[in-house]
C-alpha cells in the first residue's frame, strides 16, 4: 500500500475532488465576499446542474461535452432568479437574514428536485466511461480525466472575465471597496446578477460533471455547501486565486486522509482545517481584512 | 506624582510608525490639551492611553500603577472614562441606561445577585438610576432618560456621552473632540461643563481637540503632536506661538521629516 | 395584560391533555416545549448578546448522546443522565466560545457551522461511541427514588408533557432572570457596541463566555429531553438544518425577547403538522415560508405586532 504510485494515484484522485472544490468555492467566494450573503443553498446549484445534466443526455441524448456548457447556463438563470427573488429583497440586512433565506430555498431546491426526479440515485450515462486512462501506474476513467482539465479551462476563463471585462472590474471593485465602487458608478444590481450567474453556473458545470461520475440525488447539495464553505474561508473571502489553491487543498487533504488514515474521517479533515485556520488566520491562508470582534 | 505618565512610548502599525519617543506628564486636577495636524497620532495615543491599543514600546503610568498591558475594560474600572471621536453609544439601550450602564461593574451584589433578584441587587439598581437621573439633569438631558439614545440629536448625544464618562468618578477623563460637529452656543456649554468637571468634581481631562478657542479657553497646557512625535509642551499662549507647532500645522515649504520605522 | 396573558398561556397549558382527546397533539406540544428551550437559549446568545451562533443543533446532540451513552454504557438513570447532559453541553459551549472572543459577523457564523458540522460526523462516524447512523435507544424514563422510596414517576404520554412543560418552564424563567438582569443589559451593549461596553469597564469577554454556555446548556438539557421522548438518538435529528431551524424561530419569533422565541418555536414546529395534508408538498411550502417570514418581518413577529400597534396609535 504505501507505495510511489499508491501515493500517486492518492493525489490524482484528490486532485480531481479538489477541482470540483474549486469549481464549487470560486462563485461562492465572490457571493460571499462581494455580497455579503451566506448562500446555504450553492450546493444546491450543483445538485441541479448534475439533474440538468441528466435530462440532457438521458431525455434528449445530449452528448457530455455539448450537456456542460447548456447545463452552466440553465443554472445561470436559476442562480438569478435566485438573486432576483430571495436575495435582493434582503440585501442589506446582517447576515443571519440570508442564512435562512437561502436555508429555505435549498430546502425548496432539495424537494422540489424529490419530487420532480425521484429519491434514487442518478447517473448521466456516457460512451466515454468505457475509456480509461493509465500513466505511472495510476488508472483514471476519460471523464474522471477531463474534470480538472475543464476546470482548469473555467478557471482561465473565470481569470479572463474577471480580469479584462468591465463586468469583472466591477465585480473586482466592489469586492474590494463597496462604497467607493458605488460612487464609481458601478451599478450593485448588475453586479449582484452577474456573481450569481457566475457563481451558479460554476457550482452547477460542477455538479454536471461529478454527475458523469458519481451519481446525482436530491441531498447531494448538503455536504458540498458545506466544503465549500470551507474552501472559501481558507482560502480567504473574496479572494479567487485563494479558493483555488485552497480546493486542491482540501480534494488532496480528503484524498490522503481516506487513503492513509480511515476513510471516517475523510469529510471531518476539511472542518478541522478550517477551525485552524479560523484560529490561527481567519482572513485565510491568502486572505484580505477580517470582521474582528 | 503625576496622575498619568508616559515614558518612551512608541505604537507601530506593521511599517508605519504612528507614535514615537513620546513622553508625557498629566498633574492630578490639570486640564490638558493635546493638539496637531490630522494624522498626527492623537486618537491613537488615546487609544493607548485607555487600552484599546497595545503599545509596541514604552510605558503608562497611571495612578502609580503600571497600565501598559492592560485591557481598556481594567483601564476603565481604575477609573479612565473616555469619549470618543466618532461617537457611540448603546443604539438599543435609553438614555438612562446608557448612562448608568457603567456603573455596572462597581455595583457590589454584581451580576449574580441581578439574575437572583436580590433586593439588594434592586437597591444598587435604584441607586444608580438615581445618580444616572442627577447626572442628565447636570447635562439637560433629564426630559429624554426614558428616550432610545439614537433619537437625541449630535449636540445631546455629546452630552450624554460626558455624562456616561462622569457617572463612574473618574479620575482621568479622556475627551476626544467634544466640539466636534457642534454649533457654537453647544461649544460654549461643553467650555463650561469641562470646566466645571475640574473646578467642582477634581477630574482631571486631557482634551484632544481641533476647535482652537475650546483648547485656549480650557487648557493650563497644551501639547502638541506631529507625525507621532511631542513638538510641543506648553501653556497655550505660548504654544499658539512656537513656530515649530506653526510649521506643523501651515507648513514651511520645506520637506517635514516623519518618525522612520 | 402580560401577566394575564402567562397565566391563560399557563392554565390553558396545563389543561390540554385532560381537555383535547387527540393524543396526536398532546405530543406535538411535547415536541414544541421542547424548541422553546432550545429558542429560548439560543436568543440568549444570538438575540441579546449578539453572537452568531449555528451550532444549537450540535448542543443539542451533546445533551441527547450524552444521555444515552451514559445510559447504554453505564445503565444510568433519567435523573443522572438529565444534569450530565446539561453538565456536557455547557462544557461543549465552553469551547466554542473561545473562537467567539476573536471573530465576529460572517466568520464567527461560518466557525460555528464548522462546529456543528464536525459534532454531527463525529455522531455518524465515530461508531463505537455513538453507534454511527443506527444511533443508539433509549429505555422510558426510571422513576425517581430517594432512600428507597419512589417519589416521581414519569409513564405514558401525559406525565411526560408535565415533564417537558416543566422543563420548559423553568428554561423560560431562565432565559428571563438571564435576560433582564444586569447580565442582559451587558450583553445588549455588547451586541451595539463591544468597543464602547469595554471602554466602560465591561468585562465582554465574561460575558459572551456566559452566552455561549448558557445557550449550549439549555439545549443540552432540550436534548436529553428529546431522547428520551423519541426512545432513540440519530445523528439525522442533531444536524445543521436542526440548528438553522431553530435560529429562524428566533429571528421570525423575534430576537431579543423572550415571547419571541417561543412563538417561533410554535410556528416552526406546528407547520409542518399543519402542512401535513400537502403531503408531497409540505416541505417546499415550509421552505417558502421561511423566505417569505424572514423577507417580510426583519424584526420577526414581535416586531411586526410593535409596529402594528405603534401604527395604529
Amino acid at each position: 500500500m504505501y507505495t510511489f504510485e499508491f501515493a500517486l494515484q492518492i493525489l490524482v484522485n484528490g486532485l480531481i475532488t479538489g477541482s470540483i472544490y474549486v469549481l464549487v468555492a470560486m462563485g461562492l467566494t465572490l457571493i460571499f465576499g462581494i455580497l455579503g450573503v451566506i448562500n446555504f443553498s450553492h450546493g444546491e446549484f450543483y445538485m441541479l446542474g448534475g439533474y440538468l445534466g441528466v435530462v440532457a443526455s438521458s431525455a434528449y441524448g445530449v452528448p457530455l461535452l455539448a450537456a456542460l456548457p447548456l447545463g452552466m447556463a440553465g443554472v445561470a438563470l436559476l442562480g438569478i432568479a435566485a438573486e432576483r427573488l430571495v436575495f435582493r429583497p434582503i440585501r442589506d440586512r446582517d447576515v443571519t437574514n440570508s442564512i435562512i433565506s437561502s436555508f429555505g430555498l435549498a430546502v425548496v431546491l432539495q424537494n422540489a428536485a424529490l419530487l420532480a426526479f425521484g429519491p434514487q440515485p442518478q447517473l448521466i450515462k456516457t460512451s466515454l466511461s468505457s475509456i480509461s486512462l493509465s500513466a505511472f501506474g495510476v488508472f483514471v476513467t476519460f471523464q474522471r480525466a477531463a474534470i480538472p482539465i475543464i476546470t482548469a479551462i473555467l478557471v482561465i476563463l473565470f481569470h479572463v472575465v474577471l480580469r479584462y471585462t468591465w463586468t469583472g472590474r466591477c465585480l473586482r471593485a466592489v469586492a474590494q471597496h463597496p462604497t467607493i465602487a458605488q460612487l464609481s458608478g458601478v451599478d450593485v444590481n448588475r453586479v449582484a446578477v452577474a456573481t450569481f450567474a457566475m457563481g451558479a453556473a460554476l457550482a452547477g458545470g460542477a455538479g454536471l460533471m461529478m454527475a458523469s461520475v458519481f451519481m446525482v440525488q436530491p441531498g447531494v447539495g448538503n455536504m458540498i455547501t458545506l466544503k465549500a464553505f470551507t474552501v472559501v474561508i481558507m482560502g480567504g473571502m473574496g479572494n479567487v486565486h485563494g479558493a483555488v489553491v485552497a480546493g486542491l487543498l482540501l480534494g488532496v487533504a480528503e484524498s490522503f486522509t481516506s487513503g492513509y488514515l480511515t476513510n471516517d474521517f475523510r469529510d471531518i479533515i476539511g472542518f478541522m482545517m478550517v477551525i485552524m485556520v479560523l484560529l490561527f488566520r481567519p482572513s485565510g491562508l491568502f486572505g484580505r481584512a477580517v470582521d474582528r470582534a | 506624582m503625576p496622575l498619568l505618565e508616559c515614558a518612551s512610548v512608541r505604537k507601530q502599525f506593521g511599517g508605519l510608525v504612528a507614535i514615537d519617543k513620546l513622553d508625557l506628564k498629566i498633574e492630578p486636577g490639570e486640564i490638558v490639551g493635546l493638539i496637531g495636524p490630522n494624522g498626527s497620532g492623537k486618537s491613537t495615543l488615546a487609544n493607548l492611553i485607555t487600552g484599546i491599543l497595545p503599545l509596541s514600546a514604552g510605558r503608562i503610568t497611571f495612578d502609580g500603577q503600571d497600565i501598559s498591558p492592560l485591557e481598556s475594560w481594567k483601564i476603565s474600572r481604575l477609573g479612565v472614562a473616555r469619549t470618543f471621536q466618532l461617537l457611540r453609544m448603546f443604539k438599543s439601550l435609553t438614555v438612562l441606561e446608557n448612562v448608568a450602564l457603567p456603573l455596572n461593574p462597581r455595583l457590589g451584589s454584581g451580576q449574580i445577585g441581578s439574575i437572583l433578584g436580590w433586593r439588594r441587587a434592586r437597591e444598587e439598581d435604584r441607586q444608580a438610576a438615581e445618580r444616572a437621573e442627577e447626572l442628565l439633569a447636570f447635562f439637560g438631558l433629564a426630559e429624554f432618560r426614558d428616550r432610545p439614545a439614537m433619537e437625541l440629536s449630535i449636540g445631546q448625544q455629546r452630552m450624554m456621552e460626558l455624562a456616561r464618562g462622569m457617572i463612574v468618578d473618574p479620575k482621568l477623563f479622556v475627551l476626544d473632540e467634544p466640539a466636534a460637529g457642534l454649533a457654537p452656543p453647544n461649544v460654549d456649554k461643553v467650555i463650561g461643563l469641562v470646566r466645571r468637571m475640574r473646578d467642582d468634581h477634581g477630574i482631571t481631562i486631557l482634551l484632544i481637540e481641533h476647535v482652537m478657542r475650546v483648547v485656549q479657553e480650557l487648557c493650563d497646557r497644551v501639547v502638541v503632536l506631529d507625525c507621532g512625535m511631542k513638538i510641543a509642551d506648553d501653556k497655550p499662549a505660548s504654544v499658539a506661538e512656537d513656530p515649530k507647532v506653526i510649521e506643523a500645522y501651515i507648513g514651511g515649504g520645506r520637506i517635514r521629516t516623519r518618525a522612520r520605522a | 395584560m402580560g401577566r394575564l396573558a402567562t397565566l391563560v398561556a399557563v392554565l390553558g397549558s396545563v389543561a390540554i391533555p385532560f381537555v383535547v382527546e387527540n393524543s396526536y397533539i398532546v405530543n406535538v406540544c411535547i415536541v414544541i416545549f421542547i424548541f422553546v428551550i432550545l429558542s429560548v437559549g439560543l436568543d440568549l446568545v444570538l438575540g441579546y448578546c449578539g453572537q452568531y451562533s449555528f451550532a444549537q443543533g450540535a448542543f443539542y446532540g451533546i445533551g441527547a448522546y450524552t444521555a444515552a451513552i451514559l445510559y447504554n454504557n453505564f445503565d444510568l438513570s433519567f435523573w443522572v443522565t438529565m444534569p450530565a447532559g446539561i453538565l456536557s453541553a455547557g462544557l461543549f459551549g465552553l469551547l466554542l466560545a473561545i473562537p467567539s472572543l476573536r471573530l465576529a459577523g460572517h466568520f464567527l457564523a461560518i466557525t460555528t457551522i464548522a462546529f456543528q458540522t464536525i459534532v454531527y460526523l463525529l455522531l455518524t462516524q465515530w461508531t463505537e461511541l455513538t453507534g454511527g447512523q443506527y444511533g443508539l435507544p433509549m429505555r422510558p424514563i426510571e422513576p425517581l427514588s430517594l432512600f428507597g422510596f419512589e417519589v416521581l414517576r414519569v409513564e405514558g404520554t401525559t406525565s411526560f408533557y408535565f415533564l417537558a412543560f416543566a422543563a420548559m418552564a423553568v428554561a423560560v424563567l431562565i432565559a428571563q432572570r438571564l435576560a433582564g438582569s444586569r447580565l442582559g443589559a451587558e450583553w445588549k451593549a455588547i451586541h451595539d457596541d463591544e468597543l464602547l461596553a469595554r471602554a466602560i469597564g465591561l468585562n465582554a469577554t465574561r460575558n459572551k463566555i456566559v452566552a455561549f454556555v448558557a445557550s449550549a446548556a439549555l439545549a443540552g438539557a432540550g436534548g436529553v429531553l428529546i431522547a428520551y421522548y423519541l426512545g432513540s438518538v440519530y445523528p439525522t435529528d442533531f444536524s445543521i438544518w436542526t440548528s438553522a431551524t431553530v435560529v429562524a424561530m428566533v429571528v421570525v419569533g423575534g430576537r431579543a425577547t423572550i415571547i419571541g422565541p417561543i412563538i417561533g418555536a410554535v410556528i416552526f414546529t406546528a407547520m409542518p403538522e399543519v402542512l401535513r395534508a400537502t403531503q408531497d408538498y409540505k416541505l417546499i411550502i415550509y421552505g417558502l415560508l421561511m423566505i417569505l417570514a424572514i423577507t417580510f418581518l426583519p424584526d420577526g413577529a414581535v416586531g411586526g405586532v410593535r409596529r402594528l400597534i405603534r401604527a395604529r396609535s
